[in-house]
């Protein structure tokens, strides 16, 4: 499919602005006084590694649930998960 | 499907078995969160550590590593104690008594072992306040215990249930998530605070 000349260099232009991002982004962080600057070798592998850690939990927690559902899901089709009866009920009708 | 018997109606009803059960689902919830909790006190306890130029800090006590070990021990043995009850009770629920009985007997004898752990730590120094180590410690371990007190609570209620016989399968998984959560993350805040 060939894209219009407007929509081509826009994605151009995003495409740009995302790689100035990636190269600008670690030299503002690494400015970051707090962090690393002044600091030894292994206080900064700290920081890189927990912040590292703490981004990636959430979303190993989220992506293990999804996974877990989708196992459950194809164990109880295989077990026939039809709907099933599960009692009945009564009520007086006037 | 509707059926007329005078003036008392029948109706039959047809209702999809769900996924996870309402509490399954809303411990395992809860246990994300607090998941990222530990996570959050475990960072910044990695970072003071690596920041500080001696650790443990200065005129402070050893954590007790070796008695400690035992009762991590005595801990996992009671994560395996609870499976085994779980195996049982689709069989027979009154022969996951024992097991149950056993996890919870282990369980509690893990908080009390914390307890006189932290008593001879307090009496050796070791304070809230007297320094980050002891700050971190009791904040941790002390966090964990808490969860570990509340897991066996609902352990019990689930045992009682067992006793009277009213246990379904979805109260004791309901138990077993919360449980699980607590013996698992031990090891690694046993790893991280102890060693």
């Amino acid at each position: 499919m060939r894209r219009s000349r407007p929509l081509s260099a826009l994605l151009d232009l995003v495409a740009a602005l995302a790689v100035a991002a990636l190269v600008i982004t670690p030299q503002v962080a690494s400015a970051c006084a707090v962090c690393t600057a002044g600091r030894d070798d292994e206080t900064v592998a700290a920081f890189l590694g927990t912040t590292a850690f703490l981004s990636v939990l959430p979303l190993a927690l989220i992506g293990g649930f999804v996974w877990w559902l989708r196992r459950r899901i194809r164990a109880l089709e295989a077990d026939g998960g039809a709907p099933r009866a599960t009692g009945a009920s009564a009520s007086l009708t006037p | 499907m509707t059926r007329s018997h005078g003036r008392i109606r029948v109706v039959a009803e047809s209702q999809r078995e769900p996924l996870i059960p309402n509490g399954v689902l809303g411990m395992l919830i809860f246990v994300m969160t607090e998941i990222m909790l530990f996570a959050g006190l475990i960072s910044a306890f990695t970072i003071v550590r690596s920041a500080a130029p001696i650790w443990p800090p200065p005129n402070q006590p050893r954590l007790p590593v070796e008695e400690t070990a035992l009762n991590t021990a005595a801990l996992l043995l009671s994560g395996i104690l609870l499976f085994v009850a779980r195996r049982r009770i689709g069989r027979d629920p009154s022969g996951a008594r024992l097991p149950l009985l056993a996890s919870m007997a282990l369980g509690a004898f893990f908080v009390a072992f914390q307890g006189v752990e932290w008593v001879a730590l307090i009496s050796e120094g070791l304070t809230l306040t007297s320094s980050t180590l002891g700050s971190f410690f009791y904040l941790i371990v002390g966090m964990h215990a808490l969860h570990a007190v509340a897991a066996l609570c609902v352990l019990g209620y689930a045992w009682l249930r067992i006793q009277r016989g009213w246990l379904a399968h979805r109260h004791l998984a309901t138990a077993e998530v919360l449980w699980y959560f607590v013996v698992g993350i031990w090891p690694v805040l046993y790893f991280v605070v102890y060693r």
